[in-house]
């Protein structure tokens, strides 16, 4: 008894932390409209500034403490005026995309900034244990815990009970309604934007000394704050702070009692929430939810066989003329494009959005690898066979796609790909040894040696063929009566059922496909390297992978050889790494280059030359009106 | 038991608020029945139980003497109950055709496998229903391209293609003007004469009873009458609460 109190007790910190972080995702999300992906990193970022101030410069703790939120508060202000503001009038998903970019940014400027690997922060709280109810608890956690409540109380009383909260709360229903109340929305969604930054700031500066320092581990606080604003619908503090504290006391816990089962503690607390939203949620879209359906146009399949010559021919010259090393990254991309492509069919064409591509993707490799041992099954029939595996994968991760929708659905899948990897991919019994992460003979056919290892281009044009079919493949869809029925999906969800539509199985349908496409990347990683390893396979990125299809242009076949030259390992990217001689760097200028890409083309890059041709024909139409008109 | 719809005693609930109170109707085969009332009055959400999209806290719906209460929408879309919706809603991304044929289409298991390799060209064809709504012309056209009055008809023709048993349209005449709507008028006429039941919910009174046999007026949720057009047409409590304020502005 006692035991499980002391465990109770120590979840109250992180819990705590959580709670202060779903309360900053609620403000900004009340106050802008942005589910803010990126607001984890910025609580990273500001943790990070403020040890700088007081560790290495040296300055006193309360100084380091002022100054540190200031940044954040000017933190926040830049990403409203540079990126949310010019957005406002975008697509959701554009704005969802600019905060993953903010995500990947903040991550990779930390890095650069402050070094990789993870840091400690000496305490700066007195962390002398008291007795409570016979369990000695530091004072820090405490504290914590103090000042989330506290914190909660301030934010719940100024939108309860100022004029500022009351502006904040009608533009969260309608532009029209801050400007009743005298608030220009601008101005209230760069407060908030500050307010939540803030907030962040708090969060990651105080559970700073108990967890940690680590650009990448602390992003991914996003999860467990994403899922506790969401039980409190983006609008309930108080539910808000429920349950992060719920989701700390949980982890605590299975820390304790369910230790042996591997990554379940950062797992099970969100699966529990997945399950109240299930719960929550109703079939159809109900009237009066909010249903965001402004996804950019899905053209029809249009000169496929161009495209593809172009790219091939484009992708052999690359393959053959560059430097190996170059061949080799640039195959990387382009496995990274079969990855782009299975988002073009769950995303683009059913509108539900994914986070778990990287997870279908590492299914895919280790079960390809396990399949060529076991079955004997050699390259490249163990591929797809590896893939057909992550099919059940994808549409287990789908089913609550049947009662979630919009960017709730993000943070399913987001969660989903935190239990892949935490679970499956970092665990020893699945991947250690030979047999779990080596695969048992290189790539070969027709006794062509197409080893990854040894024959780099050989291996890129097999890469080549293999995203031309998969292109192939989902055009094919697009063309047929299941594509009809995606897009009809897509487009309503309750017109496409009054339509005779089975919705759910077209949904879990583009699952089992995107699944499968990603599975077939993951088999291709796999056979590249001759190896895989958890780290190919991290949550993160598919979050990397999201926004490059999101900026190629999402709903389209083009847009995905579009994000393959946009790819890591892209000849352009790698090109930009050597020049600089930095990786966090490059990362960095990147991310900064997606975020910018998306504020000036919020439909993708596909679109904006579709767009173009758009704007001739009609000024070629126009000018042959006015030429009839005259003769 | 003659076929066509029957929906008895449909109840709907929004939290504590009742919508719709037990009210009945039955759409037999060739038949137009109106549905009147107020704003608010629970027309569309009785279109929406009958239809599977919202649940009903009460009631049955019965088509052909089948019960469908319980079936998903999209069941119910295929045993031949279809609607229009007051925002048409029409599927963006696909032209005025394959909105059309989306919507009558069937899919076998695991047919979507063999789409991936060979996407069979539409064994349903919609050149019949687009040529009796006027629509032949604009076929290949995206609907976002298209006036408000031809989106609406688009959205008729949508669920007329499948050949349903029984129609429900949600205020089609809506944004239409008086020479379309003559125009529907007649498109709906004729197709209840090929047998198909028309549940026609409108707040363009002249239209309803010009055009209906019967008609059911409702009112907080409550029938407050149903019977034959002129029936209804003359019921104090219909022009106590409906009409009555028509007939203030059409003599002022």
């Amino acid at each position: 008894m006692n035991q499980f109190l002391v465990y109770v007790i120590l979840g109250l910190g992180p819990g705590a932390v959580h709670a202060l972080l779903g309360l900053g995702l609620v403000t900004v999300y009340r106050g802008s409209g942005v589910l803010n992906f990126g607001h984890a990193s910025i609580a990273m970022y500001v943790a990070f500034v403020f040890r700088w101030f007081r560790q290495e410069v040296g300055w006193p703790t309360p100084v380091a403490f002022v100054l540190a939120l200031v940044a954040a508060a000017l933190l926040g202000l830049l990403v409203h005026l540079l990126v949310m503001h010019p957005l406002r009038h975008a697509p959701v998903l554009a704005r969802v995309t600019a905060s993953l970019g903010l995500l990947l940014t903040l991550a990779s400027l930390a890095y650069w900034q402050f070094g990789g690997g993870t840091f400690t922060v000496n305490p700066f709280t007195p962390t002398r244990p008291v007795e409570i109810l016979g369990v000695r608890v530091g004072w820090d956690r405490i504290l914590l815990l103090v000042v989330a409540l506290v914190l909660t109380a301030i934010v719940w009383v100024v939108y309860q009970r100022t004029l500022f909260g009351l502006a904040t709360r009608a533009a969260a229903e309608s532009e029209k309604g801050a400007a009743v109340t005298g608030f220009s929305q601008a101005r209230l969604a760069a407060i908030n934007w500050m307010i939540g930054s803030v907030l962040a700031g708090i969060g990651g500066i105080l559970i700073s000394p108990i967890a940690r320092l680590n650009a990448l581990q602390m992003s991914l606080f996003i999860a467990p704050a994403l899922a506790a604003a969401l039980l409190g619908r983006f609008e309930r503090l108080w539910l808000v702070f429920g349950g992060g504290m719920l989701l700390g006391v949980g982890e605590s816990l299975i820390s304790k009692y369910l230790n042996d089962v591997v990554g379940l503690t950062a797992t099970l607390p969100f699966l529990l929430i997945v399950g109240v939203l299930v719960f929550r949620g109703s079939s159809l879209p109900q009237r009066g939810e909010l249903v965001y359906s402004d996804l950019p146009i899905a053209p029809r399949v249009s000169r496929l066989g161009v495209k593809l010559a172009v790219f091939s021919v484009v992708s052999l010259l690359l393959l053959f003329f560059l430097p190996s090393s170059y061949a080799a990254a640039y195959t990387i991309a382009m496995i990274g494009g079969v990855i782009i492509l299975s988002l073009v069919v769950i995303v683009g064409w059913v509108g539900q959005i994914s986070l778990c591509q990287v997870g279908f993707a590492g299914i895919g490799a280790y079960a390809t690898i396990r399949i060529a041992h076991h079955l004997g099954v050699v390259f490249p029939i163990s591929i797809v066979l590896g893939a057909l595996v992550a099919v059940p994968v994808g549409v287990l991760v789908g089913l609550p796609a049947l009662r979630v929708r919009g960017v709730n659905l993000a943070v399913v899948t987001l969660g989903a790909a935190i239990a892949l990897e935490r679970m499956v991919f970092n665990n020893p019994s699945v991947t250690r040894g030979d047999q779990g992460s080596t695969v048992p003979t290189g790539a070969g056919m027709f006794g062509i040696d197409l080893d990854g290892r040894t024959e780099p281009a050989r291996y890129g044009v097999v890469v080549v063929v293999a995203l031309c079919l998969c292109v192939l493949l989902v055009a094919n869809l697009r063309r047929s009566v299941t594509g009809r029925q995606m897009l009809a999906v897509r487009a309503d969800e309750t017109a496409a059922a009054a339509a005779g539509i089975s919705v759910s199985k077209v949904k879990l349908q583009a699952f089992a496909l995107s699944a499968f496409l990603a599975g077939l990347a993951g088999g291709l990683m796999a056979y590249r390297a001759g190896r895989v390893s958890e780290q190919g396979f991290v949550a993160f990125q598919s979050i990397t992978f999201f926004a490059l299809a999101y900026i190629g242009g999402i709903a389209t076949i083009a847009g995905a050889l579009i994000g393959t030259f946009l790819a890591p390992g892209a000849p352009a990217a790698l090109w930009l790494k050597n020049a600089i001689g930095s990786v966090q760097v490059s990362q960095t200028l990147s991310g900064v280059g997606l975020v910018m890409t998306v504020v000036t083309q919020p439909d993708g890059l596909a679109n904006m030359v579709r767009n173009e041709r758009e704007k001739r024909r009609l000024k070629k139409a126009r000018a042959a009106m006015t030429q009839d008109g005259t003769s | 038991m003659s076929g066509g719809l029957l929906a008895s005693e449909i109840t709907v609930r929004y939290g504590s608020h009742t919508a719709v109170d037990r009210v009945s109707v039955r759409v037999d085969p060739g038949r137009v029945v109106g549905l009147i009332g107020p704003n608010g009055a629970g027309k569309t959400s009785f279109i929406d139980a009958v239809t599977g999209i919202t649940p009903m806290a009460g009631g049955t719906v019965m088509l052909d003497d089948v019960d469908v209460t319980r079936w998903p929408p999209h069941r119910r879309a295929r045993q031949g109950v279809r609607r229009t919706f007051q925002g048409n809603r029409l599927f963006d991304d696909l032209t005025v055709r394959e909105n059309l044929i989306v919507a009558s289409e069937t899919t076998r298991r695991f047919g979507f496998v063999r789409d991936l390799f060979r996407p069979q060209p539409s064994q349903v064809s919609a050149d019949q229903i687009l040529e009796m709504i006027g629509l032949s012309d604009l076929a290949e056209a995206l609907p976002r391209s298209l006036p408000a009055g031809t989106r609406r008809l688009v959205g008729v023709a949508r669920a007329l293609v499948a050949r349903p048993r029984v129609v429900l349209l949600d205020e089609p005449a809506a944004g239409l003007d008086s020479h379309e709507t003559q125009e529907l008028g007649r498109i709906l006429r004729d197709l209840a004469a090929t047998g198909v039941g028309l549940l026609l919910v409108e707040h363009d009174t002249d239209l309803v009873f010009r055009i209906c046999d019967e008609v059911v007026a409702i009112d907080f949720g409550n029938t407050i009458a149903s019977g034959p057009a002129h029936e209804v047409r003359s019921s104090e409590a219909v022009i106590a609460a409906y009409l009555g304020t028509a007939e203030t502005e059409g003599s002022s």
